[in-house]
């Protein structure tokens, strides 16, 4: 197996990583509260395009356009579990602020940088910052407010770890993704393996998390 | 440098700074759940303490009433009987009648004097019938007639009235800290402020110029698994949900006794 195959094949196994918290989540959904079913809800969607996305590329075609579509979705859904997290009163308010100010930059990404051509570099840049100071200010928000039990029983801790992971080990590939699709195959595949490996991580996490107890939050 | 060894460096940097934060998030959570478990234990091991102290108060007490009664009242109703029979054998003789009529009688005297002195040390007949004022009104009183020191008590006028369960506490309390203060603390003036806010709330200030006694020796005392008058006040405080504090400035000692609202 050459290392092209085997980065092929690493890259198709962290799309389909994606089935892996939505089974547990199947086992689990009883013991939901509303931060778990709206992260159930995002997990399903992200499992649809993935298969959507694979759909694609067996075809050869590529619809950058969905990546947008897929930034605001998950940026939306993010935000209101964290804004639910920090136990904002006005969760839904301020969630709709935060959504609608993505999709202006969502929009200026598509209309006026990147465009249908490229990657949503600037939204996933924005997206990714954005999460990350969320994921540190809900860690400053634990250790301010320290849970009464261990930490890592907590869905919390494992979403929050899952997303910090995440975005900040994939931010340089966001950063850099419209350099990578002009590169030879081998390279954007060697480099993708990096994003591949963090998405298994966190998708394993985010089933971590499905597993825990929802009484913190 | 290239832009893919850019990439490489900076996915890597980035995610050790992640697992950084969570690791460190995880060990300071870690650290805060052994101090609550720490101070928890401490606290509970703090509260027999005080049980351990509220009963060895108690027996104290009940020793006390139990030397009183066998040493004053039964050797005085045993002089009494004596007496009687003395005046039984010598009814015939008026003269010796009379006068072991006139011991029996001082006897008597005696006796229902001490039997006051025990009722007293049981519960103040004053503390339920006229309050908890006048109570310490008259204990100080008994301390100042018998010049061990000059106790003084300052009360502003209010139509306040404390319920009597905090009442009995918050006298005993007193009497404990005065206790201390003639026992330990060398105090020759003491005065004490009561305030009364309400059926619940109260604050009592006793200044005096005795030995310098701060929350820190008290702290200190305890550690050695010392200090048992000091621990039934502090026992007997926490259960009229007050607390209490030490205090030393230049103008001198400070015992500050304060319902939770106070």
């Amino acid at each position: 197996m050459t290392l092209e195959t085997f980065l092929n094949y690493f890259n198709r196994l962290s799309s389909y990583s994606a089935v892996i918290p939505l089974i547990i989540g199947i086992f689990y959904i009883r013991t939901f509260n509303l931060v778990l079913k709206v992260l159930f809800c995002y997990l399903f969607f992200s499992f649809l395009f993935e298969i959507y996305t694979i759909y694609l590329i067996q075809l050869n075609q590529y619809n950058l356009f969905s990546y947008y579509l897929f930034s605001v979705v998950e940026f939306s859904i993010f935000t209101f579990i964290y804004m639910t997290l920090f136990r904002f009163k006005q969760k839904l308010s301020i969630s709709i602020i935060f959504i609608l100010i993505f999709i202006l930059v969502a929009y200026i990404d598509y209309n006026h940088i990147n465009g249908h051509e490229h990657m949503n570099e600037l939204s996933r840049n924005v997206e990714s910052i954005i999460l990350i100071i969320f994921a540190i200010l809900f860690f400053r928000h634990i250790i301010l407010n320290p849970l009464k039990e261990n930490l890592v029983t907590s869905y919390s801790f494992w979403f929050n770890t899952a997303i910090i992971v995440y975005f900040s080990g994939s931010f340089f590939i966001f950063l850099f993704s419209n350099y990578m699709l002009d590169k030879s195959p081998s390279t954007f595949l060697a480099i993708y393996a990096i994003h591949s490996f963090f998405n298994i991580t966190f998708n394993i996490l985010l089933a971590v998390a499905l597993t825990k107890k929802t009484n913190d939050a | 440098m290239t832009p893919s060894i850019i990439i490489i460096f900076g996915c890597l940097a980035m995610s050790i700074l992640a697992i950084g934060i969570v690791l460190f998030v995880i060990a300071y959570q870690k650290r805060v759940l052994a101090n609550q478990n720490e101070l928890a234990q401490a606290e509970n091991r703090f509260q027999a303490q005080l049980i351990e102290a509220t009963l060895t108060t108690e027996q104290q007490e009940r020793e006390k009433i139990a030397r009183n009664l066998h040493d004053d009242i039964g050797t005085s109703l045993n002089i009494l009987r004596l007496n009687l029979e003395k005046i039984k054998r010598n009814a015939s003789r008026a003269e010796t009648a009379e006068k072991t009529a006139d011991t029996a009688l001082e006897m008597v005297s005696s006796t229902i004097q001490n039997l006051r002195m025990v009722s007293r040390d049981l519960m103040p007949a004053t503390l339920t019938k006229i309050g908890l004022v006048e109570s310490l009104d008259e204990l100080f009183k008994q301390i100042n007639e018998s010049g061990a020191t000059s106790i003084e008590l300052v009360v502003p006028e209010t139509n306040a009235k404390i319920d009597n369960k905090t009442g009995v506490q918050l006298y005993r309390i007193c009497q404990e800290v005065i206790n201390n203060l003639l026992k330990h603390g060398n105090a020759s003036a003491i005065k004490v402020y009561v305030t009364l806010l309400n059926e619940k709330n109260f604050s009592m200030e006793v200044h005096h110029n005795g030995v310098k006694f701060t929350d820190d020796d008290v702290k200190k005392l305890y550690d050695l698994n010392r200090g048992v008058g000091l621990k039934s006040i502090e026992s007997r405080t926490r259960m009229i949900n007050a607390s209490i504090h030490y205090k030393h400035n230049d103008h001198g000692s400070i015992i500050e006794i304060k319902s939770a609202q106070a």
